[in-house]
């Protein structure tokens, strides 16, 4: 068997399907890690804020 | 002495208007704790763990939704010898029974029908009947509450059943999604309010260690949960969701949130249902706020309820329809006594509304791409096109008795200018009042279809802050508590 990081996203659904236990524990760090993806996003949403008010402190000062 | 008075009366105005900062800065407050979670989600304290699940579905007249519902439950990646589904028949009048009967005889021993002869008592009294009966005998480890029309993702209850191998755990939410086929106007709203209120607020709420309340479609429950807050639902409240949230987490142990498992279900599709829906919610968290007043803001050691951040996020959105006619009214009276000071009040409120604004609908359209492909018109038009004129007016100065009439060769009179001033100033009042309108309207024949229209002008937003206010003068009215399901078609993209 292939080691879980080399496989594809399916075959990774697929093998967590099987319930196994090591599976189920690779689906839960797959989706802790996956949640690494809110820094980015608060990263990204924030400086979309920041850029509309100096855009409109620029414009309209 | 006249004078002493003049300032008192500003001062208190003043008050008035900085009030409606307090559901802004809530806004900004719970989405800078959402990317907490990442460092913070109780994943980490998951296991590999597949209880014993018995599934309970109230229903009452519910066979166009039960047999996708009943498929894609059978259809989970769950052992099927760990799985066993309790229909709980509320005296159905249409084909439920026989519906149910079909599945279940596809699926022996897998799907029980337990019928109630005597039904109407409400969803609370149905789910009762089941947990009686689920805890009975010793076969079940953990009890899953759900709603007829609810569609379970294959890998959602494990998802769930994973925090279970927390013992410190009593109960497991899943994210619900809308997911309807055909969305109309109204639950496009609604999808983009489930980004905001389950996959942001509810991992907000994951970092603060308490959680507001279980979705009612989708709520996992330990045995040992079940049994210790009395082995039932409470009855004498309109959000017996909330109840057992809030009486798990009194009792010491903790309710997650999986952003992960991912349920879909039907929402109301007309201002009329999503009224009926949200008055019973709002009824009941109003109910709720009231019965644990002792609980507010006294932090202990045994739960997070009573912390401070938590009651200041549930206040500042259970209040809104208070803070948009302190807004109001704190506004229009400084016009009449300080027409600068208003003004500046009136910049400063609105310039904090526009930055909670595009930090919030950024974030929320990047956290659920799914939710915001089909619903990011309705994202950007929440707050409606008024509150956008609004903006724009604080956003552009001039924008609109200067600018706008200076590019037709038009001058706005000191009249118009007054008036237009004294109309932005009450919206977030009359907001509400034509919240109220639309609802009125889809009684009209051809008012359904120009509702489709004028929500996105009057706003989803300020259509929920009108049922709050429903919901509090029902209460105060001491009106009765009637149970009014929430129609379902069947809609869901199974």
């Amino acid at each position: 068997m292939s080691t879980p990081t080399s496989r594809t996203e399916e075959e990774r659904a697929a093998w967590w399907a099987t319930l196994a236990p090591d599976a189920l524990e690779d689906e839960i760090r797959v989706n802790l890690r996956a949640e690494r993806r809110l820094v980015p996003i608060a990263l990204v949403a924030g400086a979309l804020t920041v850029v509309v008010l100096v855009l409109r402190t620029v414009l309209f000062s | 002495m006249v004078d002493i008075l003049r300032d008192v009366l500003v001062a208190l105005l003043v008050a008035c208007v900085a009030t409606a900062l307090i559901p802004v800065v809530g806004g900004i407050v719970l989405y800078g704790i959402v990317p907490f979670h990442a460092v913070r989600s109780h994943l980490r304290r998951a296991g590999a763990y597949l209880p014993r699940v018995v599934v309970l579905i109230p229903a009452w007249n519910e066979a166009p939704v039960l047999t996708a519902s009943l498929e894609r439950l059978m259809a989970l990646e769950y052992p099927p010898d760990r799985l066993r589904v309790f229909v709980i028949d509320d005296a159905s009048t249409d084909d439920t029974p026989a519906v149910v009967g079909a599945v279940a005889e596809r699926f022996p021993g897998q799907i029980v029908h337990l019928r109630r002869e005597k039904g109407g008592q409400g969803k609370a009294h149905t789910l009762n009947h089941g947990i009686r009966r689920a805890l009975a005998d010793d076969w079940m480890e953990a009890l899953l509450i759900m709603d007829a029309d609810v569609v379970y993702r294959p890998d959602s209850l494990r998802r769930m059943t994973r925090h279970l191998a927390d013992p410190r755990v009593g109960a497991v939410s899943a994210y619900i999604r809308e997911g309807s086929r055909r969305p109309s106007a109204v639950t496009r709203f609604i999808g983009y309010e489930y980004v905001t209120g389950q996959a942001a607020a509810r991992r907000a709420e994951n970092v603060v260690g308490a959680m507001d309340c279980l979705a009612g479609g989708a709520q996992l429950h330990s045995r040992v949960n079940i049994e210790a807050i009395g082995g039932q639902v409470d009855t004498s409240t309109l959000a017996e969701d909330t109840m057992t949230t809030f009486m798990t987490q009194l009792d010491g142990r903790l309710v997650v949130f999986d952003p992960s498992a991912v349920v879909l279900a039907e929402e109301p599709d007309s201002v009329t249902g999503l009224w009926k829906q949200r008055l019973r919610w709002g009824r009941g968290n109003v109910q709720i706020s009231s019965r644990f007043r002792r609980m507010w803001f006294r932090p202990t050691r045994q739960h997070r309820l009573g912390s401070f951040v938590f009651g200041f996020m549930w206040f500042a959105i259970y209040l809104l329809p208070f803070f948009m006619t302190a807004a109001s009214v704190g506004l229009i009276g400084l016009f009449l006594l300080d027409e600068l000071l208003a003004t500046w009040m009136f910049q400063a409120l609105w310039w904090a509304a526009i930055t909670a604004y595009v930090f919030i609908t950024a974030t929320t359209l990047m956290l659920d791409r799914q939710t915001a492909r089909r619903s990011w018109l309705e994202a950007l038009m929440f707050p409606g096109l008024g509150f956008l004129v609004i903006m724009a007016a604080v956003f552009v100065p001039g924008l609109w008795d200067e600018r706008i009439p200076a590019a037709l060769d038009v001058q706005l009179g000191p009249v118009a200018v007054t008036a237009w001033t004294l109309l932005l100033y009450a919206w977030p009042v009359l907001s509400m009042v034509c919240a109220w309108g639309l609802k009125q309207l889809e009684r009209v024949p051809g008012g359904r279809r120009a509702v489709r229209f004028l929500i996105y002008l009057v706003g989803y937003g300020p259509v929920l802050c009108a049922v709050s206010a429903d919901a509090y003068l029902k209460e105060w009215q001491g009106a009765a508590q009637v149970w009014d399901k929430t129609e379902k078609k069947g809609t869901v993209a199974a």
